[in-house]
């Protein structure tokens, strides 16, 4: 349940912003090339997750050019270095912590980097020891988020099965 | 009674999703103390994050009143521990360091808990909340500060279920 929270509420608390990608979210990015779990949705991609054919779904994404997940497939030590390596390697490249969470069972975090534009860029990592896994959370574009509660007309059953194709 | 950890976290970390992380108070030590001790989890949240929601609106009053005392939060963060064989040793210490720095609000005993609230203000407005809670071997720190409101953070227990906070309709206004 709070995992779930967690990943809303991350959702939602990078969704207001368009952003370049950070050197470390790329090394990450590299490094697990080939193998782990990547997910890349383009704006096209999403809109056929609209289960109910809800207006408000479209209009709650239609700034947003794509959402990119990458998670390791590793042991559990190394996932919780990586965790720990990407936090401090964000944080090195300037970027400030918003969020954090820190328990046995996960860490997560968001941070954010004051960028050129009036825009600012954020990145979010998430460790779960239960998985032995870490991930990296991007989102390029920004959500309307007046139109928030449409995100329950995402319709996850095709979203893990597109997540399935991918890898 | 069983201290409710979960229900805390997810209430909190649904709602005061932002962070004032530069919170420099007598909490701090402590948060820093047990960064490390896995028996905890700790949680903060930065101003940033809290005025994020002043990006949402609603068309539902209740939600809205929500959203808006969310908004005017500065930051938060928790520590909690679960297992902990010393915990009412450093509910103690915590207790005294926060005694020698914030307004006593409102202590609540009972058999089987004690919590206590402390606040600090400035030109009448609260600017921190401090509320310590130990039960058996589970204890719980938390520091929120921005523009507090006890009455809506009453009003927000009510909807979000944050164990601690349904306290505050007891004071007098």
């Amino acid at each position: 349940m709070i995992k779930r929270i967690l990943s809303v509420a991350m959702f939602v608390s990078i969704a207001f912003t368009s952003f370049s990608q950070s050197n470390t979210v790329t090394e990450f990015e590299k490094k697990n090339e080939g193998s782990g779990y990547n997910l890349y949705m383009y704006q096209s991609v999403i809109r056929i997750l609209n289960k109910d054919d809800n207006q408000d779904f479209n209009r709650l994404i239609r700034d947003l050019d794509y959402i990119k997940v990458i998670i390791t497939d590793s042991t559990e030590s190394s996932a919780k270095t990586e965790y720990l390596n990407l936090s401090s390697s964000i944080i090195i490249e300037g970027y400030e912590e918003l969020f954090m969470i820190d328990n046995k069972d996960m860490k997560a975090s968001i941070y954010e980097k004051e960028g050129n534009s009036d825009k600012s860029e954020f990145v979010a990592f998430v460790y779960s020891a239960d998985f032995h896994r870490t991930g990296a959370f991007q989102m390029k574009g920004e959500l309307d988020l007046k139109y928030l509660k449409a995100f329950e007309s995402l319709d996850f059953q095709k979203l893990k099965e597109l997540a399935e194709d991918q890898n | 009674m069983k201290l409710m950890i979960k229900p805390i976290i997810i209430a909190l970390a649904i709602c005061f999703t932002s962070a004032g992380i530069a919170q420099n108070n007598a909490i701090d030590k402590y948060y820093s103390n047990y960064a490390d001790d896995q028996r905890f989890t700790k949680v903060s949240i930065s101003s940033k994050m809290f005025s994020l929601f002043t990006n949402f609106s609603t068309e539902d009053a209740n939600e809205q009143q929500v959203i808006e005392t969310i908004a005017k939060l500065k930051g938060l963060k928790i520590l909690i521990g679960d297992g902990i064989t010393d915990s009412k040793q450093i509910y103690k210490a915590v207790n005294s360091t926060a005694a020698g720095s914030y307004e006593e609000l409102m202590t609540v005993e009972n058999a089987e808990q004690e919590m206590i609230f402390y606040i600090s203000e400035s030109g009448g407005t609260i600017t921190e909340l401090v509320m310590l809670m130990y039960e058996g071997e589970s204890i719980m720190i938390l520091s929120l500060t921005g523009d507090i409101d006890l009455q809506e953070l009453s009003n927000l227990s009510d909807k979000m279920d944050i164990q601690g906070f349904e306290e505050f309709k007891n004071l007098k206004k």
